[in-house]
């Protein structure tokens, strides 16, 4: 398509070539969304499991900082933590380039919500579950790893599902710091052939694509969920 | 005489304003079978608790087959695998099978092979009459059953004491029976019991003494015979005048 034809039918007809010609770029926008998210999902599962262990810590030393992440990240909107670590910590002397300020942030943010989700799922065990284990002599670390973790972990399974789908749709954020992903490379795209409509639904259409399988697991898994012990 | 298996001098326990345990004494001799009985509130299962260190003793001295309890220097793990405990909801773990619930601190705390834990598990399963059920999950199994794989699952760590707390009181009728059978058969064994129950056909069968609790202090003691014929506080008498009749 010429310069002339879109001029001509651009306004009025929904332009199939424009997708097709970005599309290559538009599914590397899609790489960089799937490794943005697989970071921030890996990062974010790993510190919170500890910042919710941490939480349920007997002593207050160990309690207190990771409550005080937990609080920090949980009520405060994620793109104010992004703009904190990519605008504000450079006043600090530390700058990072957009791609790592997004993981980092939005893998605070996860930590801060997978956090909640374990706390929540040991929380909700009876306490004679631990009393159980204790007064069989096991120590706090086997009472956790064969007693009290592999039950609370089919509780969190359900919670962390829709905290993942959360997290892949929220990747786009990265887009307002200049983060190269989906969402970004859709707005070039769009900046330069004016086609908002046509490149939106693609770039919508490719988040449900990811979202929706992880949504429909979910459920069914939650379903299960009733009928297991 | 050697020494005995529990000393408890004089301890307190307190949550939040309440006195669970006001002032306790108690010692208990190696192979005596003693019962506790009292209203509910009386501080009996916290006393239970505090002889294993489930609760954390506000003051006093408790010693375990002469090891203090109190000590900081004591692992309380170690002391731990030396006291069974039984509870009142069986407390299973629900994602084992019965064989595993029974199996795992004997292989992750006694650190006994798994060929031996497991024959040990599969001689106990025939003891307390449920052989047949090693494979299933706890939910597959009745209440009664559930509380003699507890049993099970404590006397497999091979230890020095047993505290039951309140072992009957969540069973249906018909389970109760096959449960104090158990029980019965440890009693006579020569198995060290600490018994919190309201069974007083239990009590009157197995039980060298039986101590009666209220107000987080030992009321009164004595043989089941004398304390349940003839007891001393008019607090005793009004008790078992509400849970004999």
């Amino acid at each position: 398509m010429n310069l002339n034809e879109s001029l001509l039918f651009g306004s009025v007809m929904f332009d199939f070539d424009v997708i097709v010609k970005n599309l290559p770029y538009l599914l590397s926008g899609v790489k960089f969304t799937i490794a943005l998210a697989f970071l921030v999902i890996v990062l974010g599962t790993l510190m919170g499991v500890i910042l919710g262990l941490m939480k349920l810590a007997r002593y207050r030393l160990v309690r207190y900082p990771a409550g005080f992440v937990v609080e920090i990240t949980r009520d405060t909107p994620i793109i104010m933590q992004m703009f904190f670590i990519f605008f504000g910590l450079p006043a600090l002397g530390i700058r990072l380039n957009t791609f790592p300020a997004a993981a980092l942030a939005m893998s605070l943010f996860a930590a801060g919500n997978t956090a909640e989700i374990v706390r929540g799922a040991i929380d909700s065990l009876p306490t004679g579950q631990f009393e159980a284990a204790k007064s069989l002599g096991m120590n706090y670390l086997q009472m956790m790893i064969y007693v009290i973790l592999p039950q609370a972990l089919r509780r969190m399974i359900p919670p962390m599902m829709g905290l993942f789908t959360t997290l892949i749709k929220d990747t786009s954020l990265a887009a307002i710091i200049g983060a190269f992903e989906l969402t970004r490379a859709g707005q070039e795209v769009i900046e330069r052939t004016f086609r908002s409509l046509e490149i939106y639904l693609v770039v919508a259409a490719f988040y449900f694509l990811i979202c929706y399988p992880l949504s429909l697991y979910t459920r069914k898994i939650e379903k299960r969920r009733v009928t297991g012990f | 005489m050697n020494h005995p298996m529990i000393v408890a001098k004089d301890i307190y326990k307190h949550f939040g304003k309440v006195k669970a345990l006001d002032g306790v004494s108690l010692v208990v001799s190696k192979g005596e079978v003693v019962v506790i009985i009292g209203p509910s509130g009386s501080g009996k299962s916290t006393l239970l608790r505090c002889l294993n260190h489930l609760e954390r003793i506000d003051r006093g001295t408790i010693i375990i087959d002469n090891i203090p309890l109190t000590d900081s220097r004591t692992n309380i793990h170690k002391v731990r695998e030396e006291i069974g405990m039984v509870f009142q909801q069986f407390n299973l773990f629900p994602h084992l099978t019965v064989l595993r619930n029974i199996t795992l601190a004997q292989i992750k705390v006694r650190k006994r092979s798994a060929e031996e834990a497991e024959r040990i598990a599969r001689d106990l399963l025939a003891k307390v009459g449920i052989p047949e059920k090693a494979d299933n999950y706890p939910f597959q199994l009745s209440g009664g059953q559930q509380q003699r794989v507890a049993i099970a699952r404590a006397l497999a760590m091979q230890p020095k004491i047993m505290l039951f707390d309140e072992p009957t009181s969540a069973l249906d009728p018909e389970m109760i029976g096959e449960v104090l059978e158990v029980m019965k058969t440890l009693a006579k064994e020569g198995m060290t019991m600490l018994v919190v129950s309201h069974e007083m056909g239990f009590a009157k069968e197995v039980a060298d003494r039986v101590i009666f609790m209220d107000e987080g202090k030992i009321v009164e003691e004595g043989t089941p015979e004398g304390l349940f014929n003839r007891p001393r506080e008019e607090r005793t008498r009004l008790f078992l005048s509400k849970v004999l009749k």
